[in-house]
């Protein structure tokens, strides 16, 4: 029964917030979920029904881990992933960063910070996916205006095996 | 060369045309000195929102109207292009001289009509109007000297005209029915009341819409002031009447002129002064019968008076 | 109109352009197609403009689009495919032609105008001078419609 108390929960926010309040308590909801590890799959069959497109915003973490499937991850029409200065990708070390080359276009590499900021309100993603520690600075405030939720992970590759 | 605003060719006078060819009025911006068709600048004028050279994007300062007339040379009319849309209503009237100047030369003068008594209200037209009446029948010879003194009167009909265009939208202020002139007393400019208060209310200075846009003069609101009418070729009667009086006087001075012109006579007068004579002699008759033919008044006895006078100049004194 | 039955004429005798009217008897509205320049994230992609001409052409410049969410631009509104062009607005001048405009938009892929955006995240990328992520976005946009 508990799960579906929290379900319910959710819709009621839903039903009464405005976006910025949705965005805010989702984000919340999922960070205090996010410490359980029982309720992993639970979440994941959430996320994924309400946000149907994501962008990825690639750091050193998710780039040098060798485990994530990204040519599976790229397959999916509504993935697109941002590439920040710095980072390195595809990285053709990892057998799989191997990308297939119609798919190539979905990744976009940027030369500043702003324009990685740019690029995500010019995509209007459902979700954006990022790893703030990481990226070594703060979301923009703004950024809620353009997205419908921001999952800001420790660990890139948990988040990233439910897109599979 | 062609007018790049409508790709049409623009034909002015050169010597490999025939001379029936009809020509373009050219409009050449200054300094840049591109030409379009007049009408073609014109209109673009009236769209743009400065007053750039279509082709070279130079501001222009004014513009020269330049005119081929048939028989006439290449002229050039200097417009200020700050001030309103005057041009269209100078070509127009031009157009309308024009035009009924090559089916019947005598036309020339149905297009001015007296509305009012013109001897009172406005002597300078009312010699214009006697001069254009004399040349008629001075053309005779054709002469050069006739085709400049016809221009001169042209260019002040269509001086006149302008005064009595609105200084803002270009059209004439009598001709518009309805709508009341203001004419401003310090610089004569004329304005249509709505066209005053629709500047005024642009510029955002509704309360002074009564200035004169040229000089900041209080302007005011005129009636009645019709002094001539621009009318089509129809008012016959008033021709009709105008042209029998004026051949009523000719044939007394010329009757007169006869006696001392040819063989036989005492007098050798050239042709050219047989022309002056005619020409003195019948508009100061014509402007003592105030441009009608007068009963009353001995014409053959005053044409012989003026002609002796004239001779008498020349150095007859013994006639 | 008898301007543009002209154009129409040297058009026609044109062959590397493609700029034609929607129907032969009516020369109010046009249909061009433009190649992306080379060296750029449109080469290999080809653009439809949608070209209605006023009344007072030419003292009034054509109306002229792109079809809409088809032209990821710094200068065009993608949503709409609206283009900002001085020469379309206020640096018209009626000696230009529905020739020279369709050049002056082909130009206007390989020379974006940072001043003047309609897409505002693109006009960003710009001003940033991130090159990279202008293309790369560019590119995105482009590839997906596909």
């Amino acid at each position: 029964m508990a799960p579906s108390g929290r379900r319910t929960s959710t819709s009621r926010l839903i039903g009464y917030g405005a976006a910025l309040t949705i965005a805010i308590g989702t984000t919340a909801w999922l960070l205090w979920n996010s410490s359980k590890d029982e309720d992993k799959d639970m979440r994941a069959t959430n996320t994924s029904q309400l946000y149907k497109s994501k962008c990825i915003i690639v750091t050193n973490s998710a780039s040098d881990s060798p485990n994530i499937k990204w040519a599976k991850i790229l397959a999916d029409p509504n993935v697109v992933l941002i590439i920040p200065p710095k980072v390195e990708f595809p990285q053709s070390a990892y057998e799989n960063h191997v990308v297939d080359s119609k798919d190539i276009y979905k990744i976009i590499h940027c030369n500043t910070m702003a324009g990685v900021w740019a690029c995500v309100k010019s995509l209007k993603k459902d979700e954006l996916v990022l790893n703030s520690n990481d990226l070594g600075e703060n979301v923009p405030v703004d950024i809620v205006r353009y997205v419908k939720h921001i999952s800001n992970v420790e660990d890139m590759t948990s988040v990233l095996d439910e897109v599979e | 060369m062609e007018c790049s605003i409508c790709i049409e060719p623009i034909i002015i006078k050169s010597s490999t045309q025939e001379k029936d060819q009809i020509y373009d009025t050219v409009g050449e911006l200054l300094p840049c000195h591109h030409k379009f068709h007049s009408d073609c600048i014109r209109k673009w004028h009236s769209f743009a929102t400065d007053l750039k050279c279509p082709i070279c994007r130079t501001v222009s300062l004014s513009m020269s109207l330049i005119y081929n007339y048939k028989m006439w040379y290449e002229k050039r009319v200097d417009i200020d292009l700050n001030k309103g849309f005057l041009v269209g209503n100078i070509i127009e009237y031009d157009n309308m001289m024009t035009s009924t100047r090559e089916t019947e030369p005598d036309a020339l003068v149905a297009h001015v009509v007296m509305t009012e008594d013109i001897t009172n209200e406005s002597p300078v037209l009312s010699r214009m109007f006697q001069t254009i009446l004399n040349i008629d029948d001075m053309n005779d010879d054709d002469s050069e000297k006739d085709v400049e003194e016809e221009e001169g009167i042209l260019d002040s009909l269509r001086e006149e005209h302008n005064t009595l265009l609105c200084r803002i939208c270009g059209d004439d202020t009598v001709e518009n029915n309805g709508d009341a002139d203001h004419r401003c007393y310090n610089c004569n400019a004329r304005y249509h009341e709505s066209c005053l208060h629709s500047t005024a209310s642009e510029i955002g200075e509704s309360d002074t819409w009564q200035q004169c846009i040229e000089c900041r003069s209080l302007t005011q609101r005129i009636k009645g002031n019709r002094r001539f009418r621009i009318v089509n070729n129809t008012n016959t009667d008033e021709l009709d009447k105008i042209r029998s009086t004026k051949r009523k006087i000719q044939e007394h001075v010329r009757k007169i002129l006869k006696q001392y012109y040819g063989t036989g006579s005492s007098v050798h007068l050239t042709g050219e002064q047989f022309t002056k004579i005619n020409q003195t002699v019948s508009r100061s008759l014509y402007s003592m019968s105030r441009n009608e033919y007068q009963t009353k008044i001995d014409y053959d006895y005053q044409a012989k008076q003026k002609v002796l006078h004239e001779l008498h100049k020349l150095g007859y004194t013994s006639v | 109109m008898s301007r543009l039955i002209k154009e129409y004429k040297t058009i026609n005798a044109q062959d590397d352009i493609l700029l034609f009217p929607e129907t032969a008897d009516n020369l109010n509205n046009w249909t061009a197609m433009i190649t992306g320049p080379p060296n750029t994230p449109y080469e290999g992609h080809d653009f439809k403009l949608y070209i209605s001409i006023p009344d007072a052409y030419p003292n009034s410049p054509p109306m002229v689009k792109f079809h809409r969410e088809a032209m990821p631009h710094v200068n065009v509104n993608y949503e709409t495919g609206e283009i900002c062009l001085d020469i379309l607005k206020g640096e018209w001048s009626p000696v230009y032609n529905l020739l020279y405009t369709v050049q002056s938009i082909e130009r206007l892929l390989s020379e974006p105008n940072a001043d003047s955006p309609l897409n505002l995240e693109l006009g960003i990328l710009m001003r940033e001078g991130d090159k990279t992520a202008y293309d790369s976005l560019v590119r995105y946009y482009l590839q997906r419609q596909k």
